[in-house]
């Protein structure tokens, strides 16, 4: 309606001047003429005109949309090579940004969570019974305290004996995680003999029975009742030491049996605990931590003969959720940084494509500005097909993220925690949407900024000399060469940690984990209260195994307890605390069947008359500093041998001084081993074999985890393999399209200059030396990113040291080897366009002049 | 300006509007005559001025422009504003001039 009246009115003013001006005589063909003249162009007045009613930049924006999904479809490769390129970048950054989100970044599910701490005095993890119920005595400074201990027990309900995970819990641990029964009740603070199931457990071990409440069952040997279950979604999460061979989530949870009487300042063997509490509104941190410490000072005055344990002590008091996620956030954050740089190679990549196509499509850019296109409007324009790919890759990501999501999930280690919650959410789909337009913005801004100089020119050229300035060039260069270093920064990385790995790996010699079968063996009952009651079973086991075939030696052993320890006759520096010492029981076997070497001495045997002991080289080395220990004296007992040291726990921990005393005399009180065996030949197949052996002997004992050394082994450094694999999938994709980067600006190069190439060919030049002219232009780019790649990879893996392990950030070899393979993988992406460049036909490339 | 000055004095179709303002300039601004047209829109959004269907004194079919109260109002906002514009360009001459 309007644009019809517009027309007309148009219309109308025009014939009016041509009447006039015939009227003033003249002739009607010059008259219509002057008379559009001085109208000017209708058609561009009718459009400015109808823009003041609409939304003009909207209007335009729609015309760019329009034109740019042409465009898309005109170039389906490119655009596929483009949206697929940053699909990568933009999936890993929102897979692993999302996995950050929840892990890191989202509160507990728990009220209040703000204000929920942890709190240790030992070892950054646990405080000693007793000092915990004097704490939720006295500290004014929490609302709710709540210690916990998990254990591994054997729960038998209806004949039915299985090792379970369980949580041991003390104080208000039901208040301060808002926990609600989804069926039956909660066990009250104190009251021993009751179980609460966790959902998973209710639904597949007791297939979701709501009957089995007020069941019967057997805990350890001793009559318990279910009691409840708790709600699917209830989720306990505090921190946790996974330690060799243990299950990962909290199956079912029981009253802790610890009280003040049975856990007194004054006995030698009480147990630890790790603690949370709550904060009451408006106490600090800070508050709170010297309150914390101050009562730890009065304890450690009032009790100072266990002060070997307190000359160890460190109060802290941690936020729960920093202390929950301090194992896993050093690589996440390192993952994200990762796959930044994955993003911005991949940026760099869609821009170096952008300008290789703006250069083809220069007359047409040059065409639209003469025809009247603002500068303006046509960086716009690039700007918007850059944000229309961006956005495209963006959502093809998405599907990327989701898919990665759920593989991280399934993949990922067991230690980190809410690792499963991890969703693509809200949060996660906005990250994406800014990222991606981010993205556009950042890849689109080299074509445009290269359109904004010596344009005017193009038009006058003929077709043929249509090539990019050389600006536009060197910014292409440029890009390929920054593609290169991000591409090492990342490789160093994961070099560095594929070599932690390998340090981990080594292993002395006689150390043979392949065949070495590992089974825990849990005794519980009556039958078992007395250190003789489990010697006998053991030995038992231990006897039917040596018989059995292909076994080649037996032994038990375990860890688990740890004290700081002197050598008596060698007193530690003066001023210097003790040393922590792990404390290890095993048999006579043990020393065989784990392929541990003996160094000095003899080793144990099953029937010592007198107390004696057996050290590792790192006890020797740090607690009976350098001196020899034989015949000297330790943990009661005298020192008769020296072993090697050995990882038999975690493969990332550098060795600890360990003592290992006789298991048939212990004076340490233990309801589980490991059964050790060496054997030759298929040792999964062997696995059966031990499993019915231990069976044959007690049925009603509980055997969990049969599995070789080196599985066991495998599993304590899962997390670092993980972020291993995931580092070096994300390097291998930067090293992917950076090769990919440098050939297609040397490809392009070699494209340009086909001409002069030829000529140079005709006058004499031979093939070698035009594919080392070639070969040296594009290396001497790729040469210059790895330098600065360099550079910045030195300055960064400063960041990554608590990822590596007996491997120094700036590890020479890493570095040599790194840059060498990303300089071989630059040369071959040279070398394929220079020697299409030698193939070049002179002939062929002077007829086109 | 121009237009809504030629407009209270009366209502006028394009092509007069357009003659108006050349006489009245003294055929000192060439403007495209197309060039009203946009600003003619831009009033008529702003309300400044009306328009209707009307027939020229040579018998067209025209749209016939006319001033609201708005665009009085405006009009003498622009007015006092460039007469203050212009008052101030003759106070920065005059010490030149003396």
């Amino acid at each position: 309606m309007k644009d019809h009246d517009l027309s007309q009115e148009i219309r109308a003013h025009i014939e009016e001047k041509i009447a006039e001006l015939v009227e003033a005589g003249v002739p009607a063909s010059a008259a219509r003429a002057q008379a559009l003249r001085e109208f000017g162009n209708p058609t561009l007045i009718a459009e400015a005109s109808r823009e003041v009613w609409g939304w003009p930049s909207l209007d335009r924006l729609w015309q760019d949309v329009r034109y740019g999904a042409r465009m898309m479809r005109r170039n389906p490769a490119f655009t596929a090579v483009a949206v697929l390129t940053l699909a990568l970048g933009i999936g890993a950054n929102t897979a692993i940004f999302g996995v950050a989100h929840s892990v890191l970044l989202a509160p507990l599910p728990y009220p209040h969570s703000d204000r929920l701490v942890f709190i240790s005095t030992l070892n950054d993890q646990v405080v000693g019974a007793p000092d915990y119920f004097d704490l939720r005595v006295q500290a004014q400074s929490f609302d709710a305290m709540a210690a916990y201990i998990y254990q591994d027990s054997n729960l038998e309900a209806g004949g039915d004996a299985m090792q379970t995970t369980i949580a041991s819990l003390l104080g208000d641990m039901w208040a301060l995680t808002g926990a609600q029964p989804a069926v039956g009740r909660l066990f009250r603070q104190g009251e021993t003999g009751g179980v609460v199931l966790a959902y998973r457990t209710f639904e597949q071990r007791f297939h979701g029975d709501a009957s089995i409440i007020g069941r019967a069952v057997h805990l350890d040997g001793a009559p318990a009742v279910i009691l409840g279950v708790l709600p699917r979604d209830f989720q306990f999460l505090l921190p946790t030491e996974l330690s060799l061979i243990q299950k990962k989530e909290i199956e079912a949870y029981i009253a802790s049996p610890f009280t003040p009487v049975n856990q007194p300042h004054a006995a030698p063997q009480t147990r630890s605990v790790s603690v949370v509490a709550r904060r009451k509104p408006g106490i600090s941190l800070a508050q709170a931590q010297g309150e914390v410490e101050a009562l730890m000072a009065r304890i450690k005055a009032q009790w100072g003969y266990m002060g070997f344990i307190y000359s160890q002590m460190s109060v802290r008091v941690v936020p729960l959720q920093q202390r929950l996620v301090q194992n896993a956030r050093p690589a996440l954050l390192v993952l994200l940084a990762a796959v930044a740089c994955v993003l911005l190679i991949a940026c760099a990549n869609v821009a170096n494509l952008l300008l290789a196509r703006a250069a083809t499509r220069q007359r047409e850019i040059s065409i639209r500005i003469a025809l009247g296109a603002g500068r303006l409007r046509v960086a716009r324009q690039f700007l918007t097909e850059s944000l229309m790919l961006a956005l495209a890759g963006g959502a093809a990501g998405l599907l990327l993220a989701r898919w990665g999501v759920a593989a991280l999930i399934r993949l990922g280690p067991a230690d980190v925690p809410r690792l499963n919650t991890a969703s693509i959410d809200a949060w996660v789909l906005a990250g994406t949407l800014g990222l991606s337009i981010l993205t556009g913005l950042l890849f689109g801004m080299a074509p445009a900024i290269s359109f904004s100089r010596g344009l005017h020119d193009t038009l006058k050229e003929s077709v043929r000399t249509t090539s990019p300035s050389r600006s536009a060039q060197r910014l292409r260069a440029l890009l390929a060469a920054g593609e290169l270093a991000l591409a090492l920064v990342l490789l160093a990385g994961a070099g560095l940690m594929v070599k932690s790995i390998w340090r981990m790996n080594v292993r002395p010699a006689g150390f043979d984990p392949e065949h070495t079968l590992v089974m825990r063996v849990s005794l519980s009952g009556e039958r078992y209260r007395t250190l003789p009651q489990k010697v006998a079973y053991f030995s038992t086991v231990l006897e039917r195994l040596r018989g059995a075939p292909g076994v080649e030696a037996a032994g038990v052993g375990t860890g688990g307890f740890m004290g700081p320890l002197n050598v008596d006759e060698i007193p530690p520096e003066a001023g210097a605390p003790s040393t922590v010492v792990n404390i290890r029981l095993a048999s006579e076997g043990y020393l065989g069947a784990i392929g541990l070497r003996l160094m000095k001495g003899r080793w144990l045997s099953d029937d010592e008359t007198a107390p004696v002991a057996v050290v590792n080289e790192a006890f020797v080395r740090r607690v009976a500093r350098g001196q020899d220990p034989i015949g000297k004296h330790a943990f009661r007992a005298m020192i008769v041998g020296v072993v090697e040291d050995l990882k038999a726990d975690k493969l990332d921990a550098d060795p600890a001084p360990e003592i290992y005393t006789p298991y048939s005399k212990s004076i340490l009180p233990f309801m589980s081993m490991d059964v050790m065996m060496r054997v030759s030949g298929d040792a999964a197949a062997a696995a059966s074999g031990l499993r019915s052996v231990a069976a044959e002997t007690d049925p009603a004992q509980a055997i969990y985890g049969v599995q070789t050394l080196d599985r066991a082994l495998a599993e304590s450094i899962a997390p670092r393999r993980f972020n291993l694999l995931l580092l070096a999938i994300f390097a291998s994709v930067a090293v992917l399209l950076a090769a990919i980067g440098i050939y297609g600006v040397m490809s392009y190069t070699v494209a340009q200059r086909a001409q002069e190439i030829g000529l140079r060919m005709a006058l004499g030049a031979g093939r070698g030396t035009v594919v080392r002219m070639v070969a040296r232009q594009g290396m001497l780019v790729a040469g210059a990113g790895i330098s600065v790649g360099l550079v910045a990879a030195l300055g960064l893996m400063r960041l990554m040291a608590s990822l590596l392990f007996d491997v120094k950030p700036s590890d020479p070899q890493t570095f040599a080897a790194v840059a060498a393979g990303l300089a071989g993988v630059a040369f071959l992406a040279c070398w394929l366009p220079a020697r299409r460049a030698a193939r070049v036909d002179p002939m062929v490339a002077l007829r086109h002049e | 300006m121009m237009v809504l000055q030629a407009l209270r004095r009366e209502p006028l179709h394009g092509y007069a509007l357009a003659q108006f303002i050349r006489r009245a300039s003294g055929d000192l601004l060439q403007i495209e005559e197309g060039s009203l047209y946009p600003a003619l829109q831009r009033m008529l959004k702003a309300k400044w001025v009306s328009a209707a269907w009307g027939i020229s004194g040579t018998n067209r079919r025209v749209r016939i422009y006319k001033i609201t109260a708005g665009g009085r109002k405006q009009l003498e906002r622009e007015v006092s504003s460039f007469e203050r514009m212009i008052e101030g360009v003759a106070r920065v001459l005059r010490p030149s001039q003396t």
